[in-house]
């Protein structure tokens, strides 16, 4: 029993696949990935000539993400040929007079290129956040009109409280199919990604304990134990073993990555283990049983993202095992 | 000699015609297959977004917010906005193709007077996720200018409408509940807008081709690499180092024989594209030149690669690491604009020549001399590292 399993960890790609990897991409590869995708960013350049104290106001308004926004205070048109700025917004000299006035037409000038393609969500914002100026500016000035006696600052700044701290208009979303009800979470989607991957990457390893079957099948060492009938035996060392890896891999991943696991979850392993031992019963050839193993592989991968979005929605697509998370 | 082993690499290709034909095909099916599943979704979708009112309320305010949200140019030619009467649980029971249900709440106008924050609940429909994440979307916006007209009401009712009696009360409610209305609304003629042509970046267009492209080569070349590796057997190693075959010699082989494959793959796939669809790429020898060099670049990380990691599996997955790495460095994988900036650093622009080599071409119409110049240095920094005796370790 233990003979087989020996040999296979005399080999170096055991331990490169079953150690050395995981560890590499678990504390080098993906907090890096990570970093650099939280530091994806939309560069947006404001230009206000005058330094003038509303543009700091509007600028901390907007929320950061996912924009980039650097001050200055002359128009360089160059930024927009070289990609170093999605769009350039230059702000008017009188800003706040002119939001004062009721003089709001054009205050802003935006310059783009036609391959731009965010800029205009950060064009609502900066718009949002002028208009709720813009708002107050031209009730008091109404307020001003009806009754004189009235303070035109008292009154701007009164309009501020349905603005702060929540705006007086808000919109509840909720999702009608209540059956996943968790399937808006971002997070959660973020860790299926993981777990897929995970899967790919278990999907390999098991396929490279398949390809060791093959090796033992072509160097005659199958039909040498079928001779003692000992083959079963053998295969079933080699299937408990590669369940009893796959277990333990499949536990400190989800102690990673927090997915969400219903019933048919813990079947996963054990169904990725059985259908590739059937490809080593039913397919002949190494070469053919990895072309089989890398086509279900990649068409689980995209079966399952494409559920995940649920794009897909059959029976058929449980014939792909990680889909059984999402059932 | 070189020649011989070459050629024997292209042998072996032949000898497996299934397996060949699995690695030409495999991609380029997925590809398509998930193109093609992905886009009639979205199409059918989005195709007519509808979203159902349920009207609890049913003031002058509620009736001209629908009016305002039906009116908005963006989006309003894809949006249906459907009266639903004010039957909630139908419609929440049979949302059918509605996007999302917007329920107004009796006494929302009531409340938003007063200075109340009464939420609006918008039922989004999960089952069909494109339109109705268009539709969050759309609401979102809506909200923030929603919120400014009525601060403005709000504001003027306060201080002034609010003392007023009868009808001239509610005219002037009516009035500014338009006129502020209209203001948030007009939130466009705040900008003055210049769009140019010249640009840095690659259109969507461009960028997406060149990113389909790249997805379809790399696993196809990955397939190819993978399922037909060379036996490793002794006896005809010892026999090729009779004949003063090194190993440096074969990698060479088959470093010849992974960049002829890939040109001819690349050729190929970029002349039945632009056939097909004229509208996104139009064929142009520069830009086959520039996937030419791509592959030689790839090619030889492979190549240099093998040369300095045995073990089979770390091999692949330093490979793999390092190309992914290069194509992201490069802007393949998101747009290098919006990468941080440290990967956008200067001293890595030679690194960046083969986007930037695409960027010159289609956005400059210009051939890329400097990135080739890049490219070449770097193919022979790749070819020296190859010829290099390796350590007795």
């Amino acid at each position: 029993m233990f003979i087989i399993w020996k040999s296979i960890f005399k080999r170096k790609t055991t331990w490169v696949l079953m150690v050395l990897i995981p560890i590499v991409l678990g504390i080098v590869i993906y907090p890096l990935v990570k970093d650099t995708m939280s530091q994806v960013s939309v560069p947006i350049t404001v230009v206000d000539q005058t330094d003038q104290a509303i543009t700091e106001e509007l600028l901390t308004e907007i929320e950061d993400r996912p924009f980039q926004v650097t001050k200055m205070d002359s128009l360089d048109l160059r930024l927009l040929s070289t990609g170093e700025a999605e769009a350039i917004f230059v702000f008017n000299d009188e800003m706040e007079a002119n939001i004062f006035s009721g003089n709001t037409d054009e205050i802003v000038t935006w310059y783009r290129t036609e391959n731009s393609y965010v800029d205009g969500l950060f064009k609502e914002k900066l718009a949002s956040a002028i208009m709720s100026r813009v708002v107050r500016a031209e009730a008091a000035s109404i307020v001003s009109h009806y009754r004189p006696e009235a303070d035109w600052d008292e009154v701007y700044q009164y309009g501020l409280k349905y603005f702060e701290p929540r705006p007086i208009f808000e919109m509840k979303f909720e999702q009608i199919s209540g059956a996943q009800n968790t399937s808006s979470n971002t997070n959660d989607s973020e860790n299926r990604l993981l777990f897929i991957i995970m899967w790919l990457y278990l999907s390999m390893l098991i396929g490279y304990f398949t390809k060791i079957l093959y090796e033992w099948r072509t160097d005659g060492i199958l039909e040498r134990l079928k001779l003692l009938q000992q083959t079963q035996y053998y295969y079933w060392s080699w299937f408990i073993g590669v369940l009893a890896i796959t277990y333990s891999f499949s536990f400190v991943a989800i102690q990673l990555i927090e997915v969400p696991l219903n019933n048919w979850a813990y079947f996963i392993p054990f169904g990725t283990v059985l259908i590739y031992f059937l490809f080593f019963i039913l397919v002949k050839k190494k070469w053919s049983m990895y072309a089989w193993l890398i086509s279900y592989s990649v068409a689980s991968f995209i079966i399952f993202l494409l559920a995940d979005w649920q794009i897909i929605e059959s029976e058929w697509m449980y014939l792909f095992i990680p889909t059984w998370l999402l059932g | 000699m070189l020649y011989h082993l070459w050629i024997n690499e292209w042998k072996r290709l032949w000898k497996s015609p299934t397996l060949l034909l699995f690695t030409l095909l495999l991609p380029i099916a997925l590809f398509t297959v998930v193109g093609f599943v992905v886009y009639s979704t979205v199409q059918e979708e989005l195709d007519d977004v509808e979203m159902i009112i349920v009207d609890e309320d049913e003031t002058f305010e509620t009736k001209a917010l629908i009016e305002q949200l039906a009116g908005d140019q963006t989006l309003a030619e894809q949006i249906d906005f459907i009266n639903g009467g004010t039957d909630l649980q139908k419609h929440l029971r049979h949302p059918k193709e509605a996007a999302a249900i917007i329920q107004i709440p009796e006494g929302f106008t009531e409340q938003l007077r007063s200075g109340n924050n009464e939420n609006i609940t918008i039922y989004l429909n999960d089952q069909i996720p494109f339109s109705s994440q268009l539709a969050q979307l759309f609401l979102e916006s809506g909200q923030s200018y929603i919120t400014s007209a009525q601060a403005g009401v709000n504001t003027v009712h306060h201080f002034y409408s609010s003392e007023l009696e009868g009808k001239e009360r509610k005219d002037v409610l009516q009035k500014n509940t338009i006129h502020f209305t209209f203001l948030a609304l007009g939130r466009n003629d705040l900008f003055d807008m210049h769009e140019g042509v010249s640009s840095g970046l690659l259109s969507w267009n461009d960028q997406a081709v060149l990113t389909g492209i790249l997805l379809i080569y790399f696993l196809t070349y990955i397939l190819l690499v993978s399922l037909f590796q060379p036996k490793e057997n002794q006896a005809i190693q010892e026999r090729l180092q009779l004949i003063a075959v090194t190993k440096a010699k074969q990698r060479l082989a088959t470093f010849l024989f992974h960049i002829s494959f890939s040109w001819i793959y690349l050729f190929g796939l970029v002349w039945v594209i632009s056939k097909q669809f004229e509208t996104y790429l139009s064929f142009s020898w520069p830009y086959v030149f520039q996937w030419f060099g791509m592959a030689v670049i790839l090619s030889g990380m492979f190549m240099v690669t093998d040369r300095l990691i045995k073990e089979r599996a770390s091999k692949w997955f330093v490979f793999i690491l390092a190309s992914v790495a290069l194509l992201l460095v490069n802007g393949f994988i998101i747009p290098p604009a919006y990468l941080p900036e440290y990967i956008q650093a200067t001293w890595l622009m030679p690194v960046r020549s083969l986007y930037t080599g695409f960027a010159t071409l289609l956005t400059h119409n210009q051939w890329p001399w400097g990135e080739w110049i890049f490219m070449l240095i770097g193919t022979g920094i790749i070819l020296l590292l190859n010829g290099l005796p390796r350590r007795k370790v």
